[in-house]
C-alpha cells in the first residue's frame, strides 16, 4: 500500500538526504540550501542602550541598522532585527569566535554579544512555489506590502521557532533555526514543497 | 433512464462508470454520485438511523440527511459521505450504509413494528438499567443497530495541507451576492480571495433559467468567472467550504483531490485553510426546507430547489410524474422547470389560497393543475407511489413517484452565529435572518434574506463597497441595470396536522412530529432541551434542514411564536471534517518537531538506543555485546562509571548566558541561594522557586568574568526558565543590568565521571596542569581550549556524584569532542552511558530531579532549608507560609528495603509498621526508585513525615494500586559517597 | 486570535503564551507591613471581570518582549498592546 507521504518512511532522527523530493517536476518549486561559512552573533541590547549600539555598529562597519524587524546588510555584515534592541548579526566569514569578539569590542557594555555560529543553521528558500511552501508552514503575511525585501520576523515554522528574512524580489528567503531543530525544519519544508518538487542542497 | 435527452451542465462527452451496492452505473463528468443515482432511477439510497426506513436523495448539497454512503474501499472507504456533494469520477464506488443484510430488505426495519418505544429519549429511558450491561450489552447493541457507515481500519494512505491565507475580503459563496462582491474587491485592487463548496461557480445561477442585464445567468458566470481568475489579487477556492469563524481567522477546508479516485503523486487530499481576513462577505444563500406530513421521508419526496437542480443543471430528473407541495413562489419556478424540461407535473398543491396573478398565469399557460389552500397529508409507498392530497375539505389520493416539496428559504446564516450572534426573526420570508454577525463580517443575498436576483447582486457590490471603505480601499460597486424577476412570497406552513402515519422532522436523526410533542408533555420545552432530548438537529447535518420545523412545531404546541421559543445555537463546524485535515503534516512522528543534539550522530555510531524526553531525542542506553536488556547494559555503564570513566551528553540542558553589572544581584532575587558572592572561576547549585513558594527548577550558575555568567537549567525547564527569567529582568526589575541570552544551541556538552575522568581531560585538554585538584577544586569553571585551540568551557561538577567534569564546546565540535575523550579515555575502558545510568546514578547520590521537582514542593521538603538566604528573593514570602514550613510534611529521604532481595516501586506510600494502609495513616511516598549495582540492592526517594529524622527507622511501602507491601529502611538519601569523598577527590 | 506586538506587528496568538493578570507586575514589597497577605493577594487573589481585562503575554516564538495586552473577555477584542512595564518606569 502508498504510504501516506514519503516523510513517514524517514526517521525524524534520520537526515533527510540532500537531491529531489516529492512531484517530478521540471525544475524545483521550492529549494532549501543550507549555507556555510558563515558567522552568526546574537547582540542583546541593555536597557535603553539600542542607539548606542546602532551607533557602535555603524562607526565599526559603516553599516546603519535599525531597532525593527528588517535586516539591513552592508558589505561583510548583516544584521536581523529580532526584538526590541535585539539582532542577529551574520557575516561571510568562517571564524565566529573572532566575529563575535570583533562585535563585543564594538559595542563594549552597551550590549551583550554572543557567538552563536554553531547555534543556528541559515537556509536559502527560493523557487518559483516558495511562498505557498512558506504558507503552510507560518502563519505571517508573506505578501507585499506585509513582508517584502529586508523584512524580517522571528516567528514559528510549523511549530520550530526560527528568524526568516527576505533577500530580493524572486523571492529567496533566509531561514534561521536552532541547530537541534533543523531536521524538523528541513522536514516541514519537504512535506509542504513535495507537491511542487523540493530540492535539498547541503554543501 | 431518468436522463433528460437535452441540457445540464454535464459534459455527454465524458461518460464515467461507477458503482453503488456492487452494481455498475453509468453518468457523465459534472455529476454528483447523487445525480448520477437519479438519471439511473435509483431511488433507495439509505436507511434510517433508527427506524431503518427506506429513504431517498432529499437535496442537492452539503445539508443532505439521507443520502449518506460509504464512498471509495480499502483504506480510503470514508463513511457519511453525501452522495449530493460527492462528484463523479471514473470507477467511484460507494455503498450504502445502515442496512443489513441489504438495502431493499433491510431486517432491522423490525425497529419500525417497534416505534411505539422508540420515541424521544427512547436511549435514555431504556437502557439505564442494569449500569453493568452498558459497556457489554446495550451500547454494542445500539452501535450495531443504529450505527452510520463503517470508517475504514487502515492507515489513511493520504496526507493533507494546512495553509495560511490573509486578505483583505473572504467572500463566502459564489452565487449572484458573492460573484458581485469579489467582481466589486478584486476590481478595486484589494486582497480577495473568494470561497465556494461546490465545484463550479454561480451558486443558484447553475440551475435557474435568469437573464442579467439581456445576457443568461450562466453566461455572466462564465465572463465573471474568467475576469475574477485573471485578477492577480484575487485567489478562487471552488470545493472550499468555509466552515468556522475564529477570533481574527476563518476556517475553510479545500477538498483538493476529492473529485479524483485518488490524488495525484504527493497531491494532499484535503487542504485546511486558516484565513486571516480583515473583512468578509457572507454570501452563502439560503436552503429550501422540508414540510412535516406522513410519509414526508419515503423516497421520492425531495425539496423542490433540489429537483429543480437535478433536472435543470444535471439533466436528471428524479420522477415521471411528478407533484410539488408548496407555500411559496419560488416552488412555482421549480414546477415550470420541470415542466419545460419534459417532467409531467401531476399537480401543484400551495398551502396559500392565493398566489400572484402572475404565477397563476404561468400555471395555466403550461396546462398545470393547481391546488390552492391545500396540503399534503400522507405519502405512500416505499418508494413513493401515492399522495393524499386534502383540500376544500375532500381528500384525494393522486398516484405519483415524485414529490418535489418546499417550505419555504431559511438563510444560510450559520457562520454569523460563531461569535454568538443571535438570529432574528422576519415575519415576511417566515425565516431567521442575520442578527450581529462576527466582527468584520457583513452578509449579502439570499444568506440576508434577500432572495431577489437583483437585490443579490446589489447586495454583494455594496456590501464589498462597505467593507473595503472600512480598510481606506476606494471601491465601486458592480452595477446591474436588469435581472429576472422572480416571485419570492412565502407564507408560513410547517406541518400538516391532519398526517395519519409518521412525519419527520430530522431525518438523519429520525425525530418525529409527535417526538415533539411528547418531549412538551414531559417538560422538555426549551429548545436546547428540546435538541438534547430528542436528537433533533444533532445528526451530521446538525439540523439544517429540521431545525426550523421543529421549532415551528414547538412554538405552534406551546402556543408562543417562533422568536419567542428561540433558535438554536450554530457552532462550526458548518459540515464535517476529517481530523487529518486539522493535524495536516503534524502526524505520526511529526506529531510535533524532534530535537536532535549535537552528539546525535555520535551516539548512533555508538550504538545507542535512544528514548524521547520531551521534544528530545537522547540516548537511553548503549547496548554491547551479548546483552540482552536494558538492566545488563545500565548495570555495565553505572560499574564503568563509578570504578573507571564514563561520558554522556547533556547538551540538553538549557543554558542562558547573562550579562552586565547587576547579574549577581539579580541572580539572588531568582535563587533562593546567594550568588552575588560567587568568584570568578566558581560555579555554584541553586534552587529557584516559583513565587507561590513552590521550587521551579534547579542547577548551576558559574561565573565566568566579573559581568558573565552562564546559567544551566534542567532540560524539561529550558524555555520556562527562559521566559521567567526575561519577565524578571523585562517586567519586575528593569533597573537591573542584565542581558540575558540562550546559547543553548550554541554549545555542546559533554560530562565525564569517575575516578578517572580528570585522566581522560588531561588528554585532551590543552593545558592539563590547569585541572589539577588545587587549581581547580570542585565546583570551579573555566574557559578554556581543548583539542588543539578548541574554545570551550569545564565546569567541574557532576551529577552522577563522582569526580566529573563537564565540558562544552561549540556545537560542531561535539562529535569532535566526544570522539576525543573516547580517545583519551580507551585505556581506562570509558563507557558511554546513557539517561538510565544517570537516573541510577542520581538516585544513589540522592539528587532530586523532575520526580522530586513536581511543582508540589518546597526548598525545606527537599532538605534545601538552610540554603535559603535571609534576603528577598521570589517566593521567600509565600514560602514561610505555615502550611509549607509545618515539621509534619513529608520531607527527602532515601529508603532501602530490609530485605536486599526486594525491589521498590516509585508511587508506594509509607505507613507504620503495624498500622492499617489506610489514608490516614499516610507518611509519605516513593518518589524514584532504582536497582543500584553498587550497592547491590533497590534503592528509592521519597517524601516522608519527619524525612531524615526518621534515618534507621523501618516503614512499609504499601502499592495498594499494583500490589506490594515491601519493609523499608529510611537512610540518609546520599547513599553514595555521603561525604563527598569521591567529587572533592 | 492576532496580536498586535508592537515590535513584531500582528501575529497568531499560538506564538505568545499567557501568563495572567497585569497585576502580576506590581511585586509587593517583602519587608512592607502585612508582607504574607499582600504575597497571597498577588499569587492567587484574581478579578475575573467580564470585559476589558489588564494581561501579561510573553512572545515567546517571537521578539521575546513580555506585554500587556488589554483585552475583552467576553469578544476577544483587543484594545491595545504595549510593552510590560512597572508604571514608574515604562518606558
Ligand atoms: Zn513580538
Amino acid at each position: 500500500m502508498a504510504k501516506a507521504h514519503f516523510l513517514e518512511g524517514i526517521d525524524p532522527s534520520t537526515p533527510l538526504a540532500a537531491g529531489r523530493w516529492g512531484a517530478a517536476t521540471a525544475t524545483a518549486g521550492v529549494t532549501m540550501r543550507r549555507l556555510g561559512g558563515l558567522s552568526i552573533a546574537s547582540i542583546v541590547s541593555a536597557k535603553g542602550a539600542a542607539p548606542a549600539v546602532i551607533a557602535a555598529i555603524e562607526a565599526a562597519h559603516g553599516l546603519a541598522i535599525v531597532d525593527r524587524p528588517e535586516v539591513c546588510a552592508g558589505t561583510g555584515l548583516c544584521c536581523v532585527g529580532t526584538g526590541p534592541g535585539k539582532w542577529l548579526a551574520v557575516a561571510p566569514r568562517d571564524d565566529g569566535e573572532a566575529f563575535a569578539d570583533g562585535l563585543a569590542a564594538a559595542v563594549g557594555a552597551a550590549a551583550s554579544v554572543n557567538d552563536q555560529s554553531d547555534g543556528f543553521v541559515i537556509f536559502e528558500l527560493a523557487g518559483a512555489r516558495i511562498r505557498a511552501a512558506l504558507a503552510k508552514c507560518l502563519s505571517i503575511d508573506l505578501d507585499p506590502p506585509a513582508f517584502v525585501p529586508g523584512s524580517a520576523a522571528a516567528t514559528l515554522l510549523a511549530l520550530v521557532g526560527v528568524t526568516l528574512w527576505q533577500i530580493d524580489e524572486a523571492p529567496v528567503y533566509h531561514l534561521c533555526v536552532g541547530r537541534s531543530l533543523t531536521e524538523a525544519a528541513t522536514r516541514a519544508l519537504a512535506a509542504a514543497g513535495a507537491e511542487y518538487g523540493f530540492e535539498l542542497t547541503l554543501d | 433512464m431518468s436522463r433528460l435527452a437535452q441540457g445540464g451542465l454535464i459534459d455527454r462527452a465524458k461518460p464515467l462508470q461507477f458503482t453503488f451496492d456492487g452494481k455498475r452505473y453509468s453518468g457523465f463528468a459534472g455529476d454528483t454520485l447523487a445525480s448520477a443515482l437519479i438519471a439511473n432511477d435509483v431511488r433507495l439510497v439509505a436507511r434510517s438511523f433508527k427506524y431503518h426506513r427506506p429513504r431517498g436523495i432529499v437535496t442537492a448539497g452539503s445539508e443532505e440527511p439521507n443520502a449518506l454512503v460509504e464512498l471509495r474501499d480499502g483504506a480510503r472507504r470514508e463513511p457519511n459521505s453525501r452522495a449530493t456533494t460527492a462528484e463523479l469520477y471514473d470507477g467511484l464506488t460507494a455503498e450504502s450504509q445502515n442496512r443489513w443484510p441489504s438495502l431493499a430488505f433491510d431486517a432491522m426495519a423490525v425497529n419500525q413494528l417497534f416505534a411505539p418505544f422508540f420515541g424521544a429519549a427512547f436511549y435514555y429511558k431504556t437502557f439505564m438499567w442494569p449500569k453493568a450491561a452498558w459497556e457489554k450489552l446495550y451500547e454494542p447493541m445500539i452501535r450495531r443497530a443504529a450505527g452510520l457507515g463503517r470508517a475504514s481500519e487502515l492507515p489513511d494512505p493520504d496526507h493533507y495541507d494546512k495553509v495560511q491565507a490573509h486578505c483583505d475580503l473572504l467572500v463566502i459563496g459564489a452565487g449572484p451576492a458573492g460573484l458581485a462582491a469579489a467582481l466589486t474587491a478584486g476590481r478595486a485592487g484589494a486582497r480577495v480571495i473568494l470561497v465556494d463548496e461546490d465545484f463550479r461557480l454561480g451558486g443558484r445561477l447553475n440551475t435557474e433559467n435568469v437573464e442579467i442585464d439581456g445576457s443568461a445567468g450562466l453566461d455572466f458566470v462564465a465572463a465573471t468567472e474568467a475576469e475574477l481568475r485573471a485578477l492577480p489579487n484575487l485567489r478562487v477556492l471552488t470545493r472550499t467550504t468555509a466552515f468556522g469563524v475564529y477570533d481574527d481567522t476563518y476556517a475553510a477546508l479545500e477538498r483538493v483531490a476529492d473529485h479524483l479516485a485518488e490524488p495525484a503523486p504527493y497531491q494532499p487530499r484535503q487542504r485546511l485553510w486558516r484565513i486571516n481576513a480583515r473583512r468578509a462577505v457572507l454570501a452563502a444563500g439560503a436552503l429550501d426546507r422540508p414540510i412535516v406530513f406522513g410519509g414526508n421521508d419515503r423516497p421520492g419526496v425531495m425539496l423542490a430547489a433540489a429537483m429543480e437542480t437535478y433536472v435543470s443543471r444535471f439533466a436528471a430528473a428524479p420522477a415521471s410524474r411528478l407533484a410539488v407541495f408548496a407555500n411559496n413562489d419560488a416552488a412555482w419556478g421549480s414546477a415550470f422547470a420541470a415542466h419545460d424540461a419534459g417532467v409531467t407535473v401531476s399537480a401543484l398543491i400551495d398551502t396559500r389560497a392565493d398566489v400572484s396573478p402572475v404565477l397563476a398565469a404561468k400555471a395555466k399557460a403550461r396546462g398545470l393543475r393547481v391546488v390552492l389552500g391545500g396540503r399534503i397529508c400522507d405519502a405512500h409507498g416505499k418508494a413513493l407511489t401515492a399522495i393524499d392530497i386534502v383540500a376544500g375539505g375532500r381528500t384525494e389520493r393522486l398516484a405519483v413517484d415524485g414529490l418535489a416539496m418546499s417550505g419555504g428559504f431559511s438563510p444560510n446564516l450559520q457562520l454569523t452565529c460563531h461569535h454568538n450572534g443571535k438570529p432574528v426573526w422576519n415575519d415576511d420570508i417566515a425565516a431567521f435572518v442575520p442578527g450581529t454577525p462576527p466582527p468584520g463580517m457583513s452578509v449579502a443575498g439570499a444568506a440576508n434574506g434577500s432572495y431577489d436576483l437583483g437585490d443579490c447582486l446589489r447586495e454583494g457590490a455594496a456590501r464589498a463597497v462597505g467593507a473595503l471603505a472600512d480598510l481606506g480601499i476606494a471601491a465601486t460597486a458592480l452595477t446591474v441595470a436588469t435581472a429576472t424577476l422572480n416571485g419570492t412570497a412565502v407564507s408560513a406552513f410547517w406541518h400538516v396536522a391532519e398526517a395519519r402515519t409518521k412525519a419527520f422532522v430530522d431525518f438523519q436523526n429520525d425525530v418525529c412530529a409527535s417526538d415533539i410533542v411528547l418531549a412538551e408533555k414531559e417538560g422538555f420545552r426549551s429548545v436546547e432541551h428540546l435538541k438534547r432530548y430528542t436528537t433533533l438537529g444533532m445528526a451530521t447535518d446538525q439540523g439544517k434542514l429540521s431545525n426550523m420545523p421543529g421549532l415551528a412545531i414547538m412554538a405552534a404546541i406551546t402556543g408562543k411564536s417562533i422568536p419567542e421559543t428561540g433558535t438554536t445555537v450554530f457552532r462550526p463546524p458548518y459540515t464535517p471534517v476529517a481530523i487529518g485535515a486539522l493535524a495536516g503534516h503534524h502526524r505520526g512522528k511529526d506529531f510535533r518537531p524532534t530535537r536532535l543534539t549535537p552528539l546525535h550522530g555520535w551516539a548512533r555510531e555508538q550504538g545507542a538506543v535512544f528514548i524521547e524526553a520531551g521534544p528530545w531525542l537522547r540516548a537511553q542506553y548503549f547496548p554491547r555485546g551479548a546483552e540482552k536488556t536494558w538492566d545488563q547494559a545500565v548495570n555495565r555503564e553505572v560499574r564503568a562509571v563509578r570504578e573507571g570513566v564514563g561520558l554522556i551528553d547533556v547538551s540538553t540542558f538549557g543554558k542562558i548566558d547573562l550579562r552586565g553589572r547587576d547579574v549577581g544581584a539579580f541572580l539572588d532575587r531568582v535563587y533562593i541561594n546567594t550568588f552575588s558572592t560567587l568568584a570568578v572561576g566558581k560555579t555554584r547549585y541553586g534552587l529557584m522557586l516559583r513565587e507561590d513558594g513552590f521550587v521551579m527548577d534547579d542547577g548551576t550558575t558559574a561565573r565566568l568574568a566579573p559581568d558573565r555568567w552562564v546559567m544551566t537549567t534542567t532540560t524539561a525547564n529550558a524555555a520556562k526558565v527562559f521566559q521567567h527569567l526575561e519577565f524578571c529582568a523585562q517586567v519586575l526589575w528593569p533597573e537591573l543590568d542584565v542581558q540575558l541570552t540562550s546559547v543553548s544551541e550554541q554549545w555542546a556538552q559533554v560530562a565525564i565521571a569517575g575516578p578517572r575522568a580528570r585522566d581522560v581531560l588531561a588528554r585532551v585538554i590543552d593545558d592539563p596542569a590547569t585541572i589539577d585538584n588545587g587549581a581547580f577544586p570542585y565546583m570551579s569553571a573555566m574557559e578554556t581550549r581543548v583539542m588543539g585551540g578548541v574554545r570551550a568551557r569545564v565546569f567541574r561538577l557532576s551529577f552522577a556524584g563522582d569526580l566529573g567534569f563537564e565540558i562544552a564546546v561549540p556545537a560542531r565540535q561535539g562529535e569532535a569532542l566526544a570522539r576525543a575523550l573516547m580517545q583519551a579515555g580507551a585505556e581506562f575502558d570509558i563507557t558511554p552511558y546513557g539517561l538510565e545510568t544517570l537516573g541510577v546514578m542520581r538516585i544513589e547520590k540522592g539528587h532530586v530531579t523532575t520526580n522530586e521537582l513536581n511543582g508540589q514542593t518546597t526548598a525545606l521538603d527537599l532538605g534545601f532549608g538552610k540554603m535559603a538566604k535571609k534576603g528577598d528573593f521570589i517566593g521567600k514570602v509565600m514560602a514561610g507560609r505555615p502550611g509549607l514550613v509545618d515539621p509534619d510534611r513529608p520531607r527527602l529521604a532515601g529508603f532501602k528495603p530490609v530485605d536486599p532481595n526486594d525491589r521498590l516501586r516509585a508511587g508506594a506510600h509509607f505507613i507504620a509498621v503495624g498500622a492499617a494502609a489506610t489514608t490516614e495513616n499516610d507518611l509519605g511516598w516513593m518518589t524514584s526508585t532504582t536497582w543500584s549495582p553498587t550497592f547491590g540492592h533497590a534503592l528509592g526517594l521519597g517524601f516522608v513525615k519527619g524525612g531524615t529524622a526518621r534515618i534507621g527507622e523501618r516503614l512499609r511501602a504499601v502499592d495498594p494500586l499494583r500490589g506490594g507491601d515491601v519493609l523499608v529502611e529510611v537512610c540518609n538519601p546520599v547513599f553514595f559517597d555521603p561525604e563527598g569523598v569521591r567529587l572533592r577527590g | 486570535m492576532l496580536i498586535t506586538c508592537p515590535y513584531c506587528g500582528a501575529r497568531d496568538a499560538h506564538e505568545f503564551t499567557y501568563l495572567g493578570d497585569a497585576e502580576l507586575i506590581d511585586r509587593p514589597d517583602p519587608a512592607g507591613p502585612e508582607a504574607e497577605a499582600a504575597f497571597h493577594a498577588h499569587v492567587y487573589l484574581r478579578d475575573n471581570p467580564a470585559g476589558p481585562h489588564r494581561e501579561l503575554w510573553y512572545h515567546g516564538s517571537g521578539c521575546r518582549q513580555w506585554l500587556t495586552v488589554t483585552r475583552d473577555t467576553r469578544t476577544h477584542a483587543i484594545a491595545s498592546v504595549v510593552a510590560a512595564a512597572r508604571p514608574e518606569v515604562a518606558r
